[in-house]
């Protein structure tokens, strides 16, 4: 209607200044929501673009090949959106060292779940190749260059990032086909499946899977993916498997609460300076629909520009956060991150994600209005056109005079008060709550890094592992032995399960009654881990003289037993006692490869091992496992044990290196050349870890920590402010009326002001008692369902920068109730 | 031929526990054209009957029936739209839109509907009002007499059957309080329209038709003046 649009735009030309104020609200909410939805979206699509872990964005995939003719099938099922096969084909070709070769004929669809692997080039188009980085760098070719295999000769297009270790004895090239070539091919393929609806893929996978003329089939889905686009297992628990997801959905609802919130309050204070001006709308005809569309009007037209504003400024906070976050990762890392997987936060622009940003925003603001359109229907015209707005009738308190009129009066102001001051006062309790749990994760987070792991740096220095099935070379290891090291440990190290029986365990540890502890922590005495550590004979000699025992004694299968077991893991590690574990009669253990569980065809290679000996503190100083027993054997008994297992590929083929030092910088810097000259290794099979680097670690994820937490703690201050102002400025315009009653009647300044003053004080107190409480119980809730740290632990860890936090918080609540009591001082006193 | 019929009407108004009464039992009726002025003392009731009349209060019991429609039965909606169409309403401060222009003021009632306004009726209109110059100026600018002008070209532009005005001099000097019950008076001889105001004013009062006087929410003298 033309003449709606005509007051309502003079009405915001006219109001400006108060509209500006308005805009600058609007504005920041939505930057708030904004930066929240792109910061958690950028977030989970950046874990998708991590090197190995989208696979192509595939959504299942069968790891087993099926019939040609099930392959056929799926292509014309109506819900797959793409599909990509291939097939494995074993040549006795070899290249380099590698005595065999793998040919994974792969379609363009299957060949798009290694792109992240390309170190060069591009995957290869129908006909042509693409290699491994160790493979060309020893057969001397490299991309553009042709390689022939099997008499037909390919076209190398790139070069991928080989992870195989080279004990595996054969390189993978990967052969690009045609699918139409492999569904023709008459041989057995393996799909990758992309469905048309994502979030179908558990139920239209098993659907699949039931039709498939194939039986024993081995499938997979991609779990990271479908759960980082929110599709989650029907089969999996959703309180404990997707944690993470219900928080983020959690506070994205208590964010969208405060967001309304913020917006009502404001509107309840725009609408009520304009009661006057609708009443006299009213008074002359104006429907209730009318006055509702006014304000409709209005916020269309003033919401517009503060929502783009506000998009755009949260796309570029996010873009800011990512790049510190990015630049700090990047610093403490030397460049590479070599303890986790590597991931580049990355804002992601998403037209969809950018336009439900702006609809929700505006359906908010929308919604934020039924209130105040509710409030002004109520109002009657009369007491419209007095400026008299009417709240809800709540039961009023009367005076009752105790002797001090300003503290009886400004008690009978509060009490009357009540209910408008516990609203606001939940929105500021709801908003400090979320910003304490933000503050007590990053808490226990740290605590969990100090207190809950075990160090491998205690003693050594430096650790270094490489993938290698045989002893490290014996010219690699006396150059090791020469780089002026203060000590020195080489091992291997492996898990199997012991058959386990609850007679075994000693009296003191079943009548301090752990037992139901443990039970809890391994799930089940049948799968008992334990690690075998083959420590180089030298060294086991010597460490074994030192405990006082015959290092002669272990030949054959006769081993040394670290005979301890926790008492408790509900506890921090560093607090867990260890009590002796078997009784001292146990000669004779038995493991087998794998666990015996249901799930599992074979438990493996069986074997017996002999107690020779049980100590109770470990032989070296180096993590042992936490719920499982650990036994230590020379490494020559080691590898003649394990040379009888049949799957030894399947092992955890591995040495180890603990150095101890005082110069760690350099004898990591010629530990790793010498390293590399000797094995010619690429970087992935071989991982030195220094002390300094842990160090480094801990201070980076520290800083990032504190990044985040001042990030999340300046919205929770913003939203803090601007909800308790205009609360409170709502409360103001309600009760201006009152006070100016009071006055009129001969209330003089300094009663107006004293009675004022006590009614900021109180309210402002009542804030502050509360705080010490919320702290409490959030750190309870957090140590009842992490078990690991109790409350005290919690809040004596608790960092300066939470400390600040809060003097910031109750800062700005103080800030903006002040700014309202001005407001009465100017405008009535 | 009556426009205006009000039976048993009673407003009573409650504050905690006690209780007003503003209008005990008016009985009233108002012939088509007729000009009349209501007086009486502060508190007598008058405004809150003039309230009533207008649909923005509601009575405690009683009927108002305007132009045979019973106004006390009406839901919120239709009396907004009985105050558009049917009543044209003059208040003692205008309680004209302060964000529009004087224009837009005058013709609102009838942009409410989303019709056009009839130009030459309008233009006749501020003519006769003296205030044709004064259309793009916004309320604030104007002095009290050109408010009150404006807002009687408001509150006739959707030739009402019916004008109320609650104390329409109340606010203004003696020329200008002439000047707008001169143009009350063609107004209701031009339209055949039935004006009622509320008045303390003795002078306003004796150029209505008849003068209903009240006091404590009763009737108590209504005089045809000839």
């Amino acid at each position: 209607m033309s003449i709606l649009k005509e007051y309502v735009k003079g009405d915001i030309k006219n109001n400006r200044k108060s509209y500006n104020s308005t805009r600058i609200t609007i504005f920041l909410a939505v930057v708030i929501l904004s930066t929240f939805l792109f910061g958690v979206f950028s977030y989970f699509k950046s874990f998708l673009d991590m090197p190995d872990s989208n696979m192509g964005g595939s959504h299942f995939r069968i790891i087993s090949e099926i019939s040609n003719k099930d392959a056929n099938n799926l292509v014309l099922n109506r819900h797959i959106d793409k599909i990509g096969f291939f097939n494995t084909r074993e040549l006795d070709l070899g290249f380099g060292s590698r005595e065999k070769t793998k040919i994974l004929n792969m379609d363009d669809n299957a060949l798009s779940t290694v792109k992240s692997s390309i170190k060069e080039g591009e995957l290869p188009k129908n006909g042509q190749v693409m290699l491994s980085d160790n493979m060309t760098r020893e057969i001397g070719k490299e991309i553009g260059d042709n390689i022939e295999i099997e008499e037909n000769t390919y076209y190398i297009s790139g070069i991928y990032y080989d992870k195989t270790p080279e004990y595996q004895g054969f390189y993978q090239i990967y052969l690009n086909s045609s699918q139409d070539t492999l569904l023709h091919s008459k041989q057995s393929l393996s799909p990758f499946i992309w469905y048309k609806n994502i979030r179908k893929t558990y139920n239209l996978s098993q659907e699949i899977i039931d039709n498939l003329q194939t039986k024993d089939i081995v499938t997979s889905y991609n779990d990271f993916y479908l759960n980082r686009s929110f599709v989650f297992d029907p089969d999996k628990s959703f309180l404990k498997d997707y944690i993470s997801h219900i928080l983020t959905f959690v506070l994205f609802i208590i964010l969208l609460s405060l967001f309304y919130s913020i917006l009502v309050n404001l509107f309840l204070v725009q609408e009520s300076k304009a009661i006057v001006e609708y009443s006299k709308l009213k008074s002359i005809g104006a429907t209730n629909k009318d006055i509702s569309r006014i304000l409709k009007l209005k916020v269309s037209y003033i919401a517009q520009l503060p929502i783009i504003i506000g998009i755009m400024t949260s796309l570029i906070l996010v873009k800011i956060l990512f790049l510190i976050l990015n630049e700090v990762d990047k610093y403490f890392s030397n460049g590479e991150d070599i303890y986790s997987v590597y991931m580049h936060l990355n804002l992601k622009l998403d037209f969809k994600l950018v336009l439900f940003v702006y609809i929700l925003s505006l359906l908010i603001i929308y919604i934020s209005t039924k209130k105040p359109i509710k409030k002004l229907k109520t109002n009657t015209i009369i007491d419209g056109l007095k400026q008299d707005i009417k709240g809800k009738s709540y039961r009023k308190h009367d005076l009752k005079y105790k002797g001090n009129i300003e503290k009886d009066l400004s008690r009978q102001f509060y009490n009357n008060s009540k209910y408008d001051f516990r609203f606001t006062s939940i929105t500021l309790k709801i908003g400090f709550l979320l910003m304490t749990f933000i503050m007590i994760a990053f808490t226990y987070y740290s605590m969990d890094k100090e207190y809950n792991s075990m160090s491998k740096y205690k003693t050594y220095d430096i650790q270094a592992e490489y993938v290698t099935l045989n002893p490290l070379n014996k010219d690699l290891m006396k150059k090791i032995k020469n780089l002026e090291v203060e000590d020195l440990v080489n091992f291997r190290k492996e898990s199997v399960y012991l058959y386990f029986d609850k007679n075994l365990i000693s009296d003191k540890y079943k009548n301090e009654g752990n037992l139901n502890n443990l039970e809890k922590q391994i799930t089940s005495f049948d799968n008992m881990r334990v690690e075998i550590f083959g420590i180089e004979d030298e060294k086991f000699k010597e460490l074994v003289l030192k405990e006082g025992l015959d290092p002669s004694n272990y030949v054959g299968n006769k081993v040394l037993l670290l005979n301890t077991m926790a008492d408790d893991f509900d506890i921090p590690v560093s607090d867990m006692k260890n009590i002796k574990f078997l009784k001292d009669e146990i000669k004779e253990l038995y493991f087998s490869e794998y666990p015996n569980d249901k799930d599992v065809e074979t438990i493996g290679h069986e074997f017996t091992l002999n107690i020779e000996d049980k100590i109770d503190t470990p032989l070296f100083d180096y993590p042992t496992i936490i719920g499982g027993l650990n036994i230590y054997i020379p490494k020559s008994q080691y590898i003649e044990l394990f040379n009888r297992f049949l799957k030894i590929a399947d092992l955890d083929q591995r040495e180890y290196i603990s150095i101890k030092t005082n110069n760690i910088e350099e004898i990591e810097d010629r530990l790793t050349n010498n390293s590399l000259e000797y094995f010619k290794l690429d970087e992935d099979e071989y991982w030195p870890e220094s002390k300094l680097d842990v160090e480094m670690l801990a201070k980076k994820r520290n800083i990032i920590g504190s990044i985040l937490s001042v990030f999340f703690s300046i919205f929770f201050l913003i939203v803090g402010f601007s909800n308790c102002y205009f609360s409170f400025y709502n409360l103001f315009l309600k009760r201006r009326e009152e006070f100016l009653l009071y006055k009129a009647i001969g209330m003089d300044q300094s009663l107006l002001e004293n009675i004022l003053k006590r009614e900021k004080r109180k309210i402002l107190f009542s804030f502050i008692y509360s705080l010490p409480f919320i702290i409490i119980a959030v750190t309870f809730v957090v140590s009842k369902v992490s078990r690991i740290f109790n409350s005290i632990d919690i809040l004596l860890n608790l960092n300066t920068l939470f400390i600040l936090v809060i003097v910031g918080y109750i800062l700005i609540i103080y800030i903006s109730i002040s700014k309202i009591y001005d407001k009465y001082r100017k405008e009535i006193i | 031929m009556q426009i205006l019929k009000i039976e048993s009407l009673k407003k009573t108004y409650r504050e905690g526990n006690i209780k007003v009464e503003a209008l005990k039992n008016i009985n009233l009726s108002i012939e088509r054209g007729q000009m009349v002025a209501i007086m009486g003392p502060s508190g007598c009731g008058k405004s809150t009957l003039l309230n009533l009349i207008s649909g923005i209060d509601k009575p405690t019991s009683g009927n108002i029936m305007v132009e045979n429609s019973n106004i006390a039965k009406l839901d919120e909606n239709s009396l907004a739209l009985y105050r558009r169409r049917q009543l044209g309403i003059i208040y003692q401060f205008f309680n004209l839109i302060s964000n529009l222009s004087v224009e837009n003021n005058i013709k609102l009632p009838i942009l409410m509907d989303n019709k056009e306004v009839e130009i030459k009726y309008f233009e006749e209109l501020i003519v006769s009002l003296g205030i044709e110059d004064k259309l793009k100026t916004f309320p604030d600018k104007l002095s009290g007499g050109q408010q009150q002008r404006v807002a009687i070209a408001r509150s006739l532009i959707y030739k009402p059957s019916m004008v109320l005005a609650d104390e329409p001099t109340g606010n203004l000097d003696k020329e200008n309080s002439k000047d707008i019950i001169e143009l009350f008076r063609l107004s209701n001889l031009k339209y055949k329209q039935t004006m009622i105001i509320v008045t303390h004013d003795e002078e306003v009062a004796l150029s209505a038709d008849r003068i209903i006087r009240m006091e404590d929410g009763l009737v108590i003298n209504d005089e045809v003046i000839k």
